[in-house]
């Protein structure tokens, strides 16, 4: 039977589409704008790890972590250079930035390191483990792990750290934030470390299943945002499920009908939530009192 | 404790306190009274340093604060309950209490001394500790007035500002809240700055008032005579008086 197959390889991609919706749902969340710079941290944690490799001769876990800093890094430069400058600015126009940063990342990217697609090699080995029917790669097991420990990183971090619940109050109001003595800005900034963190490290664990080039951002950066609006743009299990539907809707419609319908999968499910249920498919409606 | 001298601020583009002065001494409550649109929020707002573009002068005890970043002020011991309350609806109580205390852990407080004080609003709001996993946002309005207080009570503030408490709650609610007021200056000698619209009770327990109407003081004194002030009356007390209106 293909379908168990179908479902794996579809978790796996799930789980990145599932960190690139948190990462989108952070930002979201402290700023109200869609970095559509986010599907660029991706790329850049898969190109700079090869990078790593390659010209620093640096080993696996080392390239890893230069390429999540050197990511941070960007992510750091962009909101104290891009965002912050402009303090009041409507949320369309930082949106319109954030495009703009995303080609002026992605050209960059190009004219450095060249439009080949590069493969990082898989982190231990390749090969197939046997579940039942279907085969799973070692690398799978590495994106769900990863995936794992970010979603119970979070988790811990946003309910059971100060700065994550100042993070969570901030996010639902800046003013009444301010007012007990939370600086705004950190955490704004503080908000694009983690978002690039998580995408750059998105980008890597993903690379050596997918290959990687300057421009795989954009489709992966699109898919992040896909599962972020089906878990109504929050940072917690809404935004997990929603990548992981899209994932194993999008394995099982290329397997079952054609690999040419996956993109197009994505984006009628986004259209259709964005119709019907624009909030998210697992929000429930706020409690609110006056 | 708190001077303020020839303060102007912009609310949009409207010229929102024209030259206001006014000062706290340590342990006081005065109250500040007015109509809406009189400029109350927005004195506040600027003593908080959460809106721009104000200019003038004001000190809390003796350093200028004018400009600061809203941080800075609260670390300097001035904390404000917001108009509205505006607690932080999905987080949980306790959350909501801890993160009035955001600037101790930061500094590093004593986790244990932060401890103690939630278990004193604990004491002082006995129906908080009840629902302490609770998201606020569930709360009924006088709950969440406590809860804001509370949460900025957490800061060990020496200078606590209160934007119209009583606003929306039932009669029996903003009693319990006033003797809290009354309670804080008694027991900590907090300064309390109270900001309403509810002129008698504000009055009641104040003990200096000042009135405030389209951005300019135009009345100041002690409250039991501004009790007994016949345009206070008019204007804000209810006393409406027939002859005026029949001459």
């Amino acid at each position: 039977m293909e379908l168990l197959q179908f479902v794996i390889s579809g978790l796996a991609t799930g789980s990145i589409y599932a960190l690139i919706g948190l990462s989108f749902a952070i930002i979201f969340n402290s700023t109200g704008i869609i970095n559509f710079a986010q599907g660029e941290f991706v790329m850049l944690g898969g190109v700079l790890t090869i990078c790593a490799i390659t010209l620093l001769k640096l080993p696996l876990l080392a390239a890893i972590l230069a390429a999540v800093a050197g990511t941070t890094l960007v992510g750091i430069i962009f909101e104290r250079f891009a965002i912050r400058p402009l303090k009041n600015a409507t949320p369309l126009s930082l949106i319109i930035i954030t495009i703009g940063a995303s080609i002026l990342i992605r050209g960059v990217v190009m004219l450095l390191f060249g439009k080949d697609t590069q493969a990082l090699p898989a982190f231990s080995g390749t090969t197939p483990i046997e579940v039942g029917s279907a085969t799973l790669l070692p690398q799978h097991l590495w994106i769900f792990g990863v995936t794992i420990l970010v979603i119970i990183g979070s988790r811990l971090f946003f309910h059971h750290t100060i700065t994550g619940k100042a993070m969570r109050a901030c996010s639902f109001n800046r003013r009444a934030a301010s007012l007990v003595g939370i600086s705004v800005w950190r955490m704004v900034l503080l908000s694009f470390v983690i978002s690039s963190a998580l995408g750059s490290l998105a980008g890597v664990i993903i690379a050596p299943l997918t290959m990687t080039a300057y421009d795989v951002g954009v489709m992966l950066g699109l898919k992040g945002f896909c599962a972020a609006i089906m878990g109504g743009m929050g940072s917690g299990l809404g935004t997990v499920l929603g990548g992981l539907i899209l994932g194993i809707l999008e394995s099982l419609g290329a397997g079952l009908l054609s690999s040419g319908y996956k993109d197009a999968i994505a984006f009628f499910i986004l259209l259709l939530i964005l119709f019907v249920r624009p909030q998210g498919l697992f929000k429930k409606g706020e409690t609110e009192r006056v | 404790m708190l001077r303020i001298r020839n303060l102007n601020a912009y609310y949009g583009k409207v010229h929102a306190l024209k030259n206001v002065s006014l000062h706290l001494n340590r342990g006081e409550i005065v109250t500040l009274i007015g109509a809406n649109g009189a400029g109350k929020t927005t004195l506040l707002n600027t003593l908080s340093s959460v809106i721009p573009g104000a200019d003038g002068d004001i000190q809390l005890d003796g350093k200028p604060i004018l400009g600061l970043a809203p941080d800075k002020v609260v670390s300097l011991g001035l904390s404000q309950v917001p108009e509205g309350r505006q607690v932080f609806n999905p987080l949980t109580v306790e959350e909501n209490l801890e993160l009035g205390a955001y600037l101790r852990y930061r500094a590093g407080g004593k986790r244990n001394e932060i401890a103690a004080d939630m278990e004193r609003m604990n004491l002082l709001f006995p129906r908080l500790k009840e629902r302490r996993r609770q998201a606020a946002g569930t709360l009924s309005g006088g709950e969440q007035q406590m809860l804001a207080i509370g949460r900025a009570l957490m800061a060990r503030p020496r200078l606590l500002l209160l934007d119209e408490p009583s606003m929306g709650l039932a009669p029996l609610v903003v009693q319990e809240i006033f003797r809290v007021i009354q309670q804080l200056r008694a027991e900590e000698g907090t300064t309390i700055l109270l900001v309403e619209q509810n002129a008698r009770a504000a009055l009641k327990i104040a003990d200096r008032g000042y009135v405030l109407e389209t951005g300019k003081v135009v009345l100041e004194g002690k409250a039991a005579e501004l009790l007994e002030n016949k345009d206070v009356q008019r204007a804000y007390l209810g006393h409406e008086k027939k002859e005026i209106w029949e001459k």
